[in-house]
């Protein structure tokens, strides 16, 4: 099932925030990781992607550095602590929002 | 392919740095794409191909971090400029009276030392206020530099003649107009006040300070500019150039303000021992002649020989009505100089400059005229051919007249193009009113009261020892000038 675009926009940066939780990963590895977990339902584009790994950055959620394996040099994203606190923040949001849309759309589907 | 592609992306972000990580960063992902198209069993090429379609457009992430990584206002750059603006500041206060604003005493003006702390104290409001709104990203703290810029325009305060009237100060703007005007040694002269700002250049002055104030009123709005494009984070390019360019022109202006500053006072002071030289050599020559010159009473026969006249009361203009509100007073004219009494004593003498612009230079006496009455006194001025250099006036001085011993003398001095007048009003005092020649001509008058020391118990003109008191500053030059 294809979700539409306006429903991922306002949570994409807090997937990025929440594969980065415990894990430090390159771009191409988030995608991936993200298209993982949510069994190929969020397929990230690199358009979408980088712009919001550098905007985090910018904003001091995310640091990077670079390292080099196989011969390749990759830019790793670490979550920092305030990165931490506002996925957390975004977290419980998420939550409240999902189980009150879910309340809402269950007592309206069984009326 | 795959370089077209980063090339397109890169393209967009002007920030060189920000670029070439971008650049590092997006060659990596598309390797990995890459690398995993072929593990499937696709053949490079067409791996390649696949793995740049999936990235989309270029502008899809172009845009976006184009907006991110805006080339950003280098702070060593801004620093040097707060830091060069604050330096000519502190430059211009604490070397104050040797700089430019000492011309204005010519023209009426003081300026004061209180004036320069506040101009600077509002500088660094502004600058503080400026880098808070860089941080804050905040747009009311914007609006508030736009304000205070108005509120400040004027931030060099001069006193003008009892009333305050206001002028942006900027030294650069000064010292490319002294500098088009008089070449660089006119503008070392200045910067050291050996010529005062003519009128002409005061006025260009106040259009400069109108376009710098224009520029910095610009400046605050693009900052304006700037939050909100940041805040929304949308890119416009041209708009963004132009910004960048115009923050980078004011910063060299301020930067031009300490660069110009420093040089001319550099070699002013290189020069000031010469000068320094020079203006004690004229002040010995007038001492030398003043002391030699022989009281009038002593040799009256010379004074006739040499051709000076008696003039004063002689040529009172008796039959023109000046329209001065105390009608038996009269008018004697010697070159430019005015003076203004009656039968028994002069009130007042003046300066008349009738070029460029007419305006009449108290030099003694406190006499209260309406502007009336000193347009009356210039145009006077302006209807004798000023063919003479030397006069002789009897009764100069209120105080030689009540002392009941006035010797005044009005003589050439021996570099005549120098000196206006000379006159001796008492056995122990001199009075000496002489011009400044610069490359200009003759343009500044001064007025230097001469004393004997210890004149009281010993008066004469043998005691070398003199006190110069300059007229306008009130300041004692007994150490030199």
């Amino acid at each position: 099932m294809k979700i539409s675009k306006e429903l991922i926009k306002g949570s994409t940066s807090t997937l990025v925030l929440s594969v980065l939780n415990g894990e430090d990963l390159y771009g191409y590895r988030i995608i991936k990781k993200i298209q993982l977990l949510s069994d190929n339902v969020f397929e990230l584009k690199e358009g979408t992607l980088y712009p919001i790994l550098h905007a985090l950055e910018e904003e001091g959620m995310l640091e990077s550095y670079w390292e080099e394996a196989d011969n390749r040099k990759r830019k790793y994203y670490h979550l920092t602590r305030k990165g931490k606190k506002r996925l957390n923040e975004k977290t419980e949001e998420w939550n409240v929002y999902s189980r009150s849309v879910g309340k809402v759309l269950s007592a309206c589907t069984n009326a | 392919m795959t370089e077209d592609y980063i090339k397109a992306v890169v393209g967009r972000i002007a920030d060189k740095a920000a670029a070439a990580s971008l650049k590092s960063e997006l060659e990596s992902h598309l390797a990995d794409k890459t690398e995993y198209y072929i593990e499937l069993g696709y053949d490079r090429e067409t791996a390649e191909r696949r793995a740049v379609e999936e990235m989309g457009e270029p502008d899809d992430a172009g845009m976006p971090l184009g907006a991110l990584h805006r080339r950003r206002e280098k702070p060593l750059f801004l620093g040097l400029s707060i830091a060069a603006e604050l330096a000519v500041f502190l430059f211009y206060i604490f070397l104050n009276r040797r700089f430019s604003y000492a011309g204005y005493y010519y023209l009426g003006v003081c300026h004061t030392l209180a004036f320069d702390l506040i101009s600077m104290g509002a500088i660094i409001l502004i600058l503080t206020i400026l880098f808070l709104a860089r941080r804050k990203k905040s747009v009311g703290v914007t609006l508030s530099v736009v304000l205070l810029l108005i509120l400040i325009s004027g931030f060099e305060v001069v006193r003008f003649k009892g009333s305050l009237s206001y002028s942006l100060f900027q030294p650069a703007i000064y010292g490319a107009i002294t500098l088009f005007r008089e070449g660089f040694g006119g503008l070392c002269d200045s910067v050291f006040a050996y010529m005062y700002i003519p009128q002409s250049t005061k006025d260009v002055l106040e259009i400069g300070s109108m376009i710098i104030h224009a520029v910095l009123l610009a400046l605050s709005v693009s900052q304006f500019f700037i939050l909100r494009r940041k805040e929304k984070m949308r890119p416009t390019k041209i708009g963004g150039k132009i910004v960048d360019v115009f923050c980078r022109c004011c910063s060299v202006i301020l930067a031009a303000n300490l660069a110009l500053t420093a040089a001319a006072s550099a070699i002013a002071a290189v020069n000031l021992p010469q000068k320094r030289a020079e203006t004690e050599r004229e002040k010995h020559e007038l001492i030398s002649f003043v002391l030699n010159t022989p009281p009038i009473e002593a040799d009256e026969d010379y004074m006739l020989e040499n051709g000076f006249h008696s003039y004063g009361f002689e040529n009172i203009i008796h039959a023109e009505p000046t329209g001065l509100s105390v009608p038996q007073y009269y008018l004697s004219r010697s070159n430019n100089l005015i003076t203004l009494g009656n039968s028994i004593e002069n009130d007042a003498l003046f300066y008349a400059q009738t070029t460029p612009i007419g305006r009449l230079q108290l030099l003694s006496g406190s006499p209260v005229l309406t502007g009336e009455e000193e347009q009356l006194l210039l145009d006077f001025a302006g209807k004798t051919t000023p063919d003479r250099l030397g006069s002789y006036e009897p009764e100069f001085s209120r105080s030689s007249v009540e002392n009941g011993k006035s010797v005044t003398e009005l003589m050439e001095l021996p570099f005549a193009d120098k000196l206006i007048f000379c006159t001796r009003e008492t056995y122990m005092s001199y009075t000496i009113g002489y011009s400044v020649e610069t490359e200009r001509g003759i343009e500044q008058l001064q007025l230097v009261f001469l004393t004997t020391a210890g004149a009281n118990d010993n008066p004469g003109p043998d005691k070398t020892e003199l006190t110069f008191i300059d007229r306008f500053s009130n300041t004692d030059y007994s150490g030199g000038f």
